[in-house]
């Protein structure tokens, strides 16, 4: 049965993060002066590795349950985004991003004091992206790179829990269609599954997202079906996790938002990376 | 009646002994002897396992700290007040520490385990039994080489990765302490009955629906190393849909006779 190889030290399993960086993340998340969508971005993609973090912590330290890489895409072509001691690393295991964030962050969140009000609470942040907004959306290419980065990783971890990808964009690509690089990128497998491509599609409008959808006919144009095509089916553990945060969807759903708010990409993302199977 | 307790436990395939996060109690330090049948002439007998949460954090501290009180008498599931010292002995234990960030994050999101305790006692000659459990560490009672009862589970198909777990947050409880299970019976001399931690359940309860023989299995068992080799090829058997017969967990059994 596919996607249920367990993630250990001995098996881990690799996630990636493509982010569109080019010069329309500049704009707002929804329309007025919202978050730009390259901060809001950078925020949940820093508090995703934050949760993986924290989720292979233990009380001996860190196991390496995961190898994570982030590649962004703009004005200086694809590349990792890491910054700090992390520059240039394309793939790093957990322990080395829980050890070495580039900085640590005082942000405060808003939580109830018990008593009918709302307090503001200190918390720590740890930061490895920042966000980056110029230029074109080289998607192909950052495709390739990450199907390069895969096929090396499943050389050497051919039963893993199947590599999941995630990519994160605004708008078309400028390099070229990239369908065939997608479906190049979902066709690779380890024994336990084919590697699964998720596309997030964040929006400047402020249209209704549309989350896990099922056919190309609900879909408002011919980019929206595009990202449609080029995204994994969801496989059934995670259509159980769908179900669980509330969100009504079909039998054959894909691992798609189109127009995303800031709540449904940290809701995608926390879904789209939860593990049924640590070991 | 003469009790025999003696108990079998394995971390997880790939994981050392230090970080095995199952618990049993009674132990080495209440004077039982894991390895060998510990004999007992007594009116009333308590032991339990639990199984700390992998996903977590100082769980199998946890895991030890429910058994222990289950066998000193102390532990009630649903008594806030109990649980609330064992949620402060907890966080004493692993609090002041010198911890890196996520370390720390991961503590304030505190442990979680499931718990399964049993009771043996005599009453006017009439012995009996008291199970109580939360999640899916489980209860068999055998006679015969037939299971006879079962708590809280009794079907292999029931088990999966979200039991009921027991938190050391008084807020993650919420919902979860009416999950708890009591149940009771009569047993009598020649039954024999097993504590187990999930994994180990689930390929009894599956080992048993398929071919009716993981008692005659698990009886035949003489010693520490051939335990380890039944659960390293039930590890590597796989069922129908592919999936391991025994998840590579921690394993706990404890196996209690009465004559």
């Amino acid at each position: 049965m596919a996607y249920s190889a367990e993630i250990s030290r001995a098996n881990p399993s690799c996630i990636v993060i493509l982010i569109d960086q080019s010069g329309s993340m500049e704009d707002p998340f929804g329309q007025g002066a919202g978050k730009r969508k390259a901060d809001g971005v950078a925020d949940a993609v820093n508090r995703l590795l934050q949760n993986l973090v924290i989720k292979c912590a233990k009380s001996e330290g860190i196991r390496d349950y995961y190898y994570v890489g982030v590649l962004g895409y703009g004005d200086r072509g694809v590349g990792p985004v890491f910054t700090g001691s992390l520059a240039g690393r394309e793939l790093a295991p957990i322990s080395e991003i829980a050890n070495n964030p580039a900085r640590v962050e005082q942000r405060s969140k808003k939580v109830d004091d018990g008593a009918g009000g709302i307090i503001e609470q200190k918390i720590k942040f740890p930061v490895w992206i920042d966000p980056i907004y110029k230029g074109g959306t080289p998607m192909c290419e950052a495709l390739r790179q990450a199907k390069r980065m895969i096929s090396d990783w499943l050389h050497q971890h051919v039963g893993c829990f199947p590599p999941i990808v995630i990519n994160i964009t605004d708008g078309e690509a400028t390099d070229g269609n990239p369908e065939d690089a997608a479906e190049q990128l979902r066709r690779m497998s380890s024994e336990d599954g084919n590697v699964l491509l998720f596309n997030l599609h964040i929006s400047s409008s402020n249209h209704m997202p549309i989350e896990f959808p099922d056919s190309e006919s609900l879909l408002p144009d011919n980019y929206a079906k595009l990202l449609f095509r080029m995204s994994s089916n969801l496989p059934d553990y995670m259509w159980s996790m769908v179900q669980e945060e509330g969100i009504i969807i079909s039998d054959n759903p894909r691992g798609f938002v189109f127009n995303a708010d800031l709540v449904s990409v940290i809701r995608f993302l926390t879904i789209g990376t939860r593990p049924s199977n640590l070991r | 009646m003469k009790i025999c307790y003696r108990v079998f436990w394995l971390p997880k395939r790939g994981s050392s002994i230090e970080e095995y996060e199952d618990a049993f109690a009674p132990g080495a330090a209440d004077g039982m002897l894991e390895d060998s049948n510990n004999e007992l002439e007594s009116k009333q007998f308590k032991c339990a396992v639990a199984d700390g949460a992998t996903e977590t954090s100082f769980s199998g501290l946890w895991a030890r700290i429910l058994c222990k009180s289950y066998i000193d008498g102390e532990l009630k599931i649903s008594d806030n007040e109990i649980l609330g010292q064992l949620q402060r002995q907890w966080f004493a234990e692993v609090s002041g520490r010198q911890l890196p960030w996520y370390a720390e994050e991961k503590l304030a999101s505190g442990a979680f385990a499931t718990i399964a305790g049993l009771t043996i006692s005599e009453e006017k000659k009439q012995w009996s039994w008291s199970v109580t459990a939360l999640g899916d560490s489980c209860f068999f009672q055998i006679r015969d080489k037939q299971v006879v009862a079962s708590a809280p589970l009794s079907k292999w198909e029931d088990f999966n990765y979200n039991p009921a777990l027991l938190s050391t947050r008084q807020a993650s409880n919420e919902g979860i302490l009416q999950e708890e299970k009591n149940e009771s019976g009569q047993c009598k001399k020649g039954d024999v009955i097993y504590l187990m931690t999930d994994a180990i359940s689930k390929w009894f309860l599956h080992r048993q629906a398929l071919q009716g023989d993981a008692v005659s299995i698990l009886e035949n068992l003489n010693d520490k190393s051939a335990f380890a080799e039944l659960v390293d090829e039930a590890r590597n058997e796989k069922d129908s849909d592919g999936r391991p017969m025994m998840p590579n967990d921690d394993v706990t059994w404890t196996r209690i006779s009465l004559s």
